[in-house]
Formats: C-alpha cells, sequence, structure tokens
C-alpha cells in the first residue's frame, strides 16, 4: 500500500531544532530588508500559516497514498533537468511545508493553542517534507545549510550545456540593461507573490571549469493567480544563468575581501560585501517558460531582445502596484493567504495531479484557520515579532523532558 | 570531507575526554546504535561528571562538545539534550548553545562588522534565561551529567573554500 511513513513522534524534536537552526539565520538577514506598506504581511502570514499547518496535513497524506513514499521523493525530479519551473525552486519546496511549521508556532505564540496539539499535524509535515528533500538537493539534504550555503539541484551535465549559452557582459551598456531587468524581474516575481519570496529562486553556484554558475528564476505570472489578467502579457517565469569569476572569488576570499556569498533555504542570494554579485559577474543567458511543469517549454531571449521585455515588466510591476493600492486592505489578507497556500503547488504539479488536487479542496478555506485569524488578528503584528523570535519551533513537551509550559521563553523583539 | 567549521579548533581529535570531580580523567563512551536512547539521533554519549555550577558546564561544553553548526549569523552547539540527575531526580532537558547574538537580531551595522572566520574562535554561551530550547536551570546544580546527545550529524560543506575560513579550508595555503 502507497503511504506517507510517519516519524516517530520524538524525532519531530530533532527537526524543528535544524527549523530553528536555519530559520533563525534566515531571519538574521530578512530582518535588515524594509516592507511594503501596501501589502498587510502580517495578517496574511497569521492565516496562511495556519490555514497550511491545520489543512495540508490531509494533501500530505493525500499524496502519499497516490505516489507513495518514492513517489514524495520523485516530486523535485524535473527540477533536476528544467528551470524555470517551481519543481526546482527552494523557497516553495522548503516553505510549502515550511510555512505550515509556523503556522504552529503563530497559533501557540497567540495563546490559541499549545504546543502538544496538533501533534500529528506536525508528525505529517515533518515526514513529508524530509521525504521530499531527500529527493532535492544533489547531496539529498534537508537543509542548505547542511551543505555550506550551495544549493545544487541541476543535474551537471544539464549546466554545463547552459555554460555554453551564455553571452558575455563586456559591453557596459549592455550590462547595465541586464541589471535593469535583472532587478525588475526579481520585482514582478516579488509583486507577483505578495511581496514574498516564493516568487524567485537562485539554485547554486554550479561549477564548470573556471567558472560558478546561478541560475535565478522569476515567476512573474503565476496563473493559478485570479491577478493573473493583471501580469497576463508576461511569461509564467523568466530565467537567468549568471556565471562569476571564480578564481577572483578565490582571491577576494583568500583576502578577506568576500566574507559570504550564500544561497539560502529561501533561495536567496546574500553576499557580503552585498553588492559582490555584479563585481564577480561574467557573462548571461536569459530565458522565459510559458507554463509551469509538467506543462511549457523554456525559450531562450537573445540579450538583444531585452529592452522589450523591461518595458513589459515596467508596465506590468506599475499595473501590479495600482491594483494593490485599490484593492481592500481585508481582501489582501485573503490574496496573501491564497499565495502561501500555492507554495505546496509544485508538489502536486510535478505528479500532474493539480486539477484532482483541486477537486479533493486544495483551494479551500479551513474554517479553523478563519476562527483562529479573527481571534489573534489585533495582536497578529505582535504575534508574528514574538513568534520569529522564537525561531521557528518550540518543542513538544513529553514525558521524560523538563517542560517549561507554553507561555515561558518568548523573547521581545527590541527595534 | 566532514566540515572542521562544526569543530571548535582543527584538530583530529575525536574521543571526547572529561575530568571527573576526582580528578581521574573519565573517557565518556559514544554508544553504538543498540544502545542509543533516540535511533535517530546523530550521535549519543554516556558520561558520568558531576558539575558543581553553570559555569563548570559551560566549560565542559566548550572543551568537550565540539560540534557546531556553522551559519553565517552564529554558531550553534548541536549536544541539544542532556541527561541529568539532580536533587534526586534524573531527567532529559534541552540545551540551547551558541557563539554569536542570540536570537540573531542584528542590525544593518552589525551585520557588516559581523566575522564569523573570527567568531568560531569564541567560547560559546548557554542561552540561561527564559528560553524553551533550554530547559536545564541554573539551580539543577550541582549535578551528575549522564548522557549527551547530539541531534544532527556534521555539515558537509560542497564548496569549503568557499564556506569555511581560509584557514580552515586550505584556501590560504593555496597559490591562486
Amino acid at each position: 500500500m502507497k503511504k506517507l511513513e510517519l516519524m516517530p513522534i520524538e524525532e519531530t524534536v530533532k527537526w524543528a531544532k535544524h527549523n530553528s537552526w536555519y530559520v533563525a539565520d534566515l531571519l538574521a538577514r530578512r530582518g535588515t530588508e524594509g516592507e511594503n506598506p501596501l501589502i498587510p504581511r502580517a495578517e496574511y502570514e497569521m492565516l496562511s500559516f495556519q490555514t497550511t499547518f491545520l489543512q495540508h496535513p490531509w494533501l500530505y497524506l493525500w499524496l502519499g497514498e497516490k505516489v507513495g513514499m518514492e513517489g514524495i521523493r520523485d516530486i523535485c525530479s524535473s527540477g533536476h533537468r528544467e528551470f524555470g519551473i517551481k519543481t526546482i525552486t527552494p523557497c516553495n519546496i522548503q516553505w510549502g511545508a515550511g510555512i505550515a511549521l509556523f503556522g504552529r508556532l503563530f497559533l501557540i505564540d497567540g495563546g490559541l493553542i499549545g504546543p502538544n496539539d496538533y501533534i500529528d499535524n506536525l508528525r505529517i509535515i515533518y515526514s513529508f517534507w524530509k521525504t521530499m528533500f531527500e529527493g532535492y538537493m544533489r547531496e539529498g539534504k534537508p537543509a542548505v545549510m547542511d551543505v555550506g550555503y550551495v544549493l545544487q539541484v541541476l543535474d551537471q551535465d544539464v549546466v554545463e550545456d547552459l555554460a555554453t549559452q551564455v553571452e558575455p557582459l563586456d559591453d557596459p551598456e549592455l550590462r547595465a540593461t541586464f541589471g535593469q531587468f535583472n532587478s525588475l524581474a526579481q520585482l514582478m516575481g516579488f509583486l507577483d507573490h505578495y511581496d514574498c519570496r516564493l516568487g524567485l529562486g537562485d539554485t547554486g553556484p554550479y561549477e564548470v571549469d573556471d567558472k560558478l554558475i546561478l541560475v535565478r528564476d522569476c515567476f512573474v505570472n503565476e496563473k493559478s493567480f485570479p491577478w493573473t489578467f493583471v501580469v497576463g502579457d508576461l511569461p509564467f517565469s523568466y530565467s537567468m544563468v549568471l556565471t562569476f569569476d571564480k578564481k577572483k572569488m578565490m582571491r577576494d576570499r583568500k583576502n578577506g575581501k568576500l566574507k559570504m556569498f550564500s544561497i539560502y533555504n529561501t533561495g536567496t542570494l546574500f553576499c557580503d560585501p552585498p553588492d559582490y554579485e555584479d563585481e564577480a559577474l561574467l557573462d548571461v543567458a536569459v530565458y522565459m517558460r510559458d507554463q509551469d511543469y509538467p506543462n511549457g517549454t523554456s525559450t531562450r531571449i537573445p540579450l538583444s531582445e531585452l529592452p522589450e521585455h523591461i518595458a513589459k515588466l515596467e508596465s506590468a510591476v506599475e499595473r501590479m502596484y495600482q491594483y494593490l493600492a485599490m484593492k481592500p486592505w481585508f481582501d489582501k489578507i485573503l490574496e496573501g493567504n491564497w499565495v502561501y497556500v500555492s507554495a505546496s503547488l509544485p508538489y502536486v504539479r510535478a505528479h500532474d495531479l493539480e486539477a484532482e488536487a483541486a477537486e479533493m479542496g486544495f483551494w479551500d478555506m479551513d474554517l479553523r484557520s478563519m476562527e483562529y485569524l479573527l481571534k489573534g488578528y489585533t495582536k497578529a503584528g505582535e504575534v508574528q515579532r514574538n513568534a520569529t523570535a522564537g525561531l521557528g519551533a518550540p518543542p513538544l513537551q513529553m514525558p521524560g523532558f523538563r517542560c517549561r509550559g507554553t507561555k515561558l521563553g518568548r523573547y521581545e523583539i527590541r527595534n | 570531507m566532514t566540515a572542521q567549521g562544526i569543530r571548535e579548533d582543527s584538530t583530529d581529535a575525536v574521543a571526547p575526554t572529561v575530568e571527573a570531580q576526582s580528578g581521574a580523567v573519565v573517557e565518556p563512551k559514544v554508544k553504538d546504535a543498540s544502545e542509543k536512547r533516540f535511533e535517530w539521533s546523530h550521535e549519543e554519549w554516556a558520561v558520568d561528571v558531576e558539575l558543581d555550577t553553570a559555569e563548570s558546564f559551560e566549560e565542559w561544553l566548550h572543551r568537550e562538545t565540539k560540534y557546531y553548526i556553522r551559519a553565517n549569523a552564529g554558531f550553534y552547539g548541536q549536544c541539544v539534550i542532556v541527561c541529568i540527575e539532580s536533587k534526586g531526580d534524573e531527567f532529559l532537558c534541552y540545551v540551547d548553545y551558541y557563539k554569536g547574538k542570540f536570537p540573531p537580531w542584528y542590525n544593518a551595522e552589525e551585520l557588516s562588522v559581523l566575522d564569523i572566520d573570527e567568531l568560531r574562535h569564541d567560547a560559546p554561551q548557554v542561552k540561561w534565561d527564559e528560553w524553551e530550547w533550554t530547559t536545564l536551570q541554573k539551580n539543577d546544580f550541582p549535578l551528575r551529567l549522564k548522557e549527551v546527545i547530539f541531534l544532527y550529524p556534521p555539515q558537509e560543506p560542497t564548496m569549503e573554500w568557499l564556506f569555511l575560513s581560509p584557514e580552515e579550508s586550505g584556501l590560504a595555503e593555496m597559490d591562486i
């Protein structure tokens, strides 16, 4: 019988702590970024995290019945051969299940449940997430931190082929044009996903001879979102292949100029110094894809054609800002909810089960999460701050362990 | 290669040693698979050492448990669960210890001067104040430490030269 095999309850402690390490490290970087005043981030995160924690365990059990443990491990197999699709992007692969764990945290920090409530949800989510990650990165590890912030998903022969297709950026004007495209595509991916990183994803660095290579996907038009009509003239995704001067990077790492060049579990590149990416960038190639896997194909865009795509992106960004400005605040909480729910889309698209999952209730609201939102709504900002200070995952309270109760051990953020 | 970044020093020493209160050096035993309390843990030690104060426990952690997760915002100790005997009772508890700032809420200025390559030389601190991942308490001392449970295997960096300090990765000695 095909099924999701569940880990022992006590093993959730191991993954909860593991979770807290890399979430802490990620939030240390995210904490330095600004916020978009048009987006009710705290409120929609409260709702969507709760929705996925309460509702998505059925999805993971159902997928287990449909495809078994090997099928779960194979969810990302398309991402080993193709890019510009969501089964390659770490933010979706990680956070489809990962945000559900934050849901538990929000509910605990909001005083709405205790750490031992919904234990089976926790086991199901961790069991699914761990199994899926066994087939994601080349090394089969469950977090980028485990392999030193290098996220290699694509097979090496695919990367080597991409390395033959790049164009040099020696011309300063071309370099500036590419820089503009790179910024706009990332901004549009971010906006289309309600200001979260589900619309972006870097993998790499990969090594080919004396170059390091990143593959950057920007999902600028997720067609399952109702606001796809706002950005309808954009492809599903733009992708960029970026090559870097490995020897320069080694020299800079040796002399201390380069302190870090790290891909996080969100598929985000963080550098120190922050502008280092451009310093070491040599050549690029750009692609677009019309639909997500299992449909669609990738098309190469010659760099000479970038200006027309820049114009499209500028126009779409402007329309999306207008859309967000006109949308009532509470409607945006609901729409943000669906963005995070959609983080699990690659899990069903990988096996061409999106339509069947929708019939099963993929897009249905779990009324418990709405009830909890109403109870916690006025303190969403406070709960979000406290929950993220709790670093993602308080342990269960188990027999034989010294416990602390539900209300202790939280940290206040001091701005 | 197993990352040296998870070890405080770059020595090859593996076997932990414990100096008991009597002054005799006791070898903690690395449990084999059949003896482990949790089959999903990375490594478990049976130890037998009396520790009088929280400070002596931190010194013991620093000296003996050299596994760390090296992150960009700090180093996190992997010995998360310990078994202690204190005041006639025996129980498991969590211990969170780290190098750096914890939780790692750095502002932009602090991040810009944070040097992880240098931070690795610091001694770790236990997060003693109210914290869900530290359920050992200072008033549990004196205590007898009986077991140490490492949850997670060492990191295995794909590109050591990019992740570890130049001294640890060998980059410092390399001609480029």
